[in-house]
C-alpha cells in the first residue's frame, strides 16, 4: 500500500538521538534521512536505519545531487541514491536546487545560480532524467541564498517554477529558506508563495535561523523556528493544506524530545487555519 | 540518454564562483583574513550587492561557510593529528592541504583520501608522527563504514570445507587493517578522541606498537604480537594459513616461531571469534 503522509510532521533523522529513539520508540510520524549519510557499503550508519525502518516511515533528502552544475549527472551516484530509495521504501527523493560541483571539483555547500530561462531549461532536463531514472517522484528544495547574480531575469519564484513545471518534478518547499532569502535578497515572503502550484508541494521544512550582525540571515539550522517563519508555515498550510511537513535540526543539538516537540508545534500553527 | 548541453558561461561562472569561495583563509593571526583580492573578476562582477554589503562582502559568506564547514569535518575526523599538531596549526595544515587537493567526491568520507601523501611530500608538515598519526585516523574512517562480509563460522563449515581452511586463502574482512606504530598513536586516540576542547596535552614518546583494527560494533583496536603480525600479513597477502605458517620460518627468529606454534589454535581461534575472517 502506498505510504501516505498526508499531515505527518517529521524529524531529520540525526545521530545523537540515536540512543534515545532505539530506547524510547517515540511516536513520529515519519523521519528525513541525508542520503548520502547512508550511501556507503556497511557499518553502523545502515545498521542504524535498518533498526530505524522496522518502525518507521523514512523520506530520504539529498544534499550532493548538484542538479544545476554544468557538469553532466553522475550516474554512479543516482544508481547509489536508487539502491538506497529501494531499501528504504521512500515515497519521494528530494534534493536542492543548487550547484555544489564544477570542474569536478566539489564544494559541500548549496550553491544559487543566476535565474534565466535558459538556465531553468537546462535544470529540467536533468530533473527530468532524474525522476524517469529513479522511477520515484522527485523534489527540488529552494534554497537560502545569501548572494544574487547581474545575470537573473526572473525572480527565484518564477524560476523554480519554470524549473518544476517543464521538468514535471515536485518541489520541497522550505518555508524558513523562504523567509531567509527574502531578508538578504528584498522581497516579500507572501509573493513567494502567490503563486505556487500546490498540487506539486510534496513536503514542506521548517528551520531555525541566525541573524548576522549585518542584519542578513544564515540559514543555520540550529535554533527554534522563529516567529516570523511560524507566521509564513500558516499561510503556506492555508494555501497548500496538510502537506507533509519536517523539522531541520543540524547543530546546537537539544535532546530529541525537545526537537520533537518543535516539530510538533506544525500541528498547533495549522489545526485553526486548516480545520476550517 | 544525451548529455543536456549547459547554457553558454555557466561553467565558467561556476568556476569562478567555486574559485572564489575556497579561496584560502588566512588563519593564525589575531584575525582570520578574507583574500577577497583573490577572488577571480567574473565571480565578483557576477554578484550584486544589497544595502550596505558590496557583492564581494556578500560572496564571503559562502568564502567562510566553505571552510568552517570543511575545517570542522577534518576537526573531528581526526582527533589524534589535531592535539598533535595544536589547533592553529591543524587548521593551516588543512587549508594547505585542501588547497592542494580539494574534494572530488560528493561523500565527505573521501575528502582526507590524499592527506598521508600530502603530509609525506610538504616540507613544513612532514614530521613522521604527524603522517603515523594520519594513516592511523584514515583507518579508522575507513573502517567505520566499509562493507561487512559474513564472517567464517568453522562450525558452520562441512567437513571437507573445515579442512580446507588451511590450504585455502582467508578472506579478511574489507573493515579489517593493520597498523604499525613508532609512538603509542592508538593509545593517545583513545584519549583524546573526546576531548573536543583539546584539554588534554599529548606528549609523545617512542613506543612501538602493532595493532588490528577492525569494527564489531564500533571500530576498535587489537593489540599483536611481532609474530602474531607477521602471520596476519601474510594472510592478508593471500596465503592459506598453511603457507603462512611456512614461509614464517624465514621471517622469524627461532624463539618467536617457538611463540607460533604454541599460540596459533588460540591466535586464530580469537580472530575468528572476533569476525576478521569472512566466510568461504
Amino acid at each position: 500500500m502506498p505510504l501516505d503522509l498526508t499531515g505527518a510532521i517529521g524529524v531529520g533523522l540525526r545521530v545523537p538521538h540515536y540512543r534515545h529513539i532505539f530506547a524510547h520508540r517515540p511516536d513520529v510520524d515519519f523521519f528525513e534521512i541525508i542520503s548520502e549519510n547512508f550511501m556507503v557499503d556497511g557499518g553502523p550508519p545502515l545498521e542504524n536505519l535498518e533498526r530505524i525502518l522496522d518502525r518507521y516511515p523514512v523520506v530520504q533528502h539529498g544534499v550532493s545531487l548538484s542538479i544545476a552544475s554544468a557538469e553532466p549527472l553522475d550516474f554512479a551516484y543516482l544508481k547509489r541514491l536508487k539502491a538506497l530509495a529501494r531499501r528504504t521504501g521512500t515515497p519521494w527523493v528530494s534534493d536542492h536546487l543548487c550547484w555544489s560541483q564544477a570542474g569536478g571539483r566539489h564544494y559541500h555547500d548549496l550553491l544559487p545560480v543566476p535565474y534565466t530561462l535558459d538556465i531553468a531549461k537546462f535544470i529540467a532536463e536533468k530533473a527530468r532524467v532524474v525522476q524517469d531514472y529513479l522511477e520515484l517522484p522527485f523534489a527540488l528544495e529552494n534554497l537560502s541564498s545569501y548572494v544574487s547574480f547581474a545575470e537573473s531575469e526572473m525572480p527565484e519564484w518564477d524560476f523554480y517554477r519554470e524549473v518544476v513545471e517543464r521538468a514535471g518534478v515536485n518541489m520541497l518547499l522550505d518555508v524558513n529558506n523562504i523567509y531567509v532569502s527574502s531578508v538578504n535578497h528584498g522581497f516579500a515572503p507572501l509573493d513567494y508563495i502567490a503563486d505556487i502550484p500546490w498540487e506539486r508541494v510534496l513536503q514542506l521544512h521548517l528551520a531555525g535561523h541566525s541573524e548576522q550582525p549585518d542584519g542578513s540571515l544564515l540559514d543555520t539550522h540550529d535554533k527554534p523556528v522563529k516567529d516570523v517563519v511560524w507566521a509564513l508555515y500558516r499561510e503556506v498550510c492555508d494555501r497548500g493544506g496538510l502537506i507533509p511537513t519536517l523539522l531541520e535540526w543540524d547543530d546546537n543539538y537539544l535532546s530529541f524530545e525537545e526537537t520533537h516537540a518543535q516539530a510538533l508545534l506544525a500541528k498547533t500553527h495549522r489545526r485553526d487555519r486548516v480545520a476550517g | 540518454m544525451s548529455p543536456v548541453e549547459p547554457p553558454d558561461g555557466l561553467a565558467a561562472l561556476q568556476a569562478a564562483f567555486g574559485e572564489a569561495i575556497a579561496t584560502p583563509l588566512v588563519i593564525g593571526g589575531p584575525e582570520t583574513l578574507i583574500q577577497v583580492e583573490r577572488y577571480p573578476e567574473l565571480a565578483l562582477r557576477a554578484v550584486l550587492g544589497r544595502g550596505e554589503r558590496s557583492g564581494p562582502e556578500r560572496l564571503t559568506t559562502y568564502n567562510k561557510q566553505y571552510w568552517f564547514r570543511l575545517l570542522t569535518v577534518m576537526q573531528e575526523e581526526f582527533p589524534l593529528l589535531r592535539h598533535l599538531m595544536g589547533l592553529t596549526a591543524f587548521n593551516q595544515m588543512v587549508t594547505g592541504y585542501l588547497a592542494q587537493h580539494p574534494s572530488r567526491s560528493k561523500l565527505l568520507q573521501h575528502l582526507s583520501d590524499e592527506l598521508e601523501g600530502f603530509l609525506a611530500t610538504s616540507e613544513r608538515w612532514a614530521r613522521p608522527e604527524w603522517r603515523q598519526a594520519a594513516r592511523l585516523e584514515r583507518l579508522y574512517i575507513r573502517a567505520f563504514d566499509a562493507a561487512a562480509l559474513p564472517a567464517l563460522d568453522p562450525a558452520a563449515l562441512s567437513p571437507e570445507a573445515a579442512a580446507a581452511l588451511l590450504s585455502a586463502p582467508l578472506r579478511l574482512q574489507p573493515h579489517w587493517a593493520l597498523f604499525e606504530e613508532d609512538w603509542a598513536l592508538v593509545s593517545w586516540r583513545r584519549r583524546v578522541k573526546d576531548d573536543a576542547d583539546d584539554a588534554i596535552a599529548v606528549t609523545l614518546e617512542a613506543s612501538p606498537g602493532r595493532w588490528a583494527l577492525y569494527r564489531r560494533g564500533r571500530v576498535q583496536a587489537e593489540a599483536l604480537t611481532a609474530p602474531q603480525l607477521a602471520l596476519l600479513k601474510r594472510l592478508a597477502a593471500g596465503l592459506s594459513l598453511q603457507a603462512a605458517c611456512d614461509g614464517l620460518t624465514e621471517a622469524l627468529e627461532p624463539e618467536a616461531m617457538a611463540e607460533v606454534g604454541a599460540g596459533i589454535q588460540s591466535w586464530f581461534a580469537r580472530w575468528v571469534s572476533l569476525g576478521w575472517f569472512a566466510a568461504p
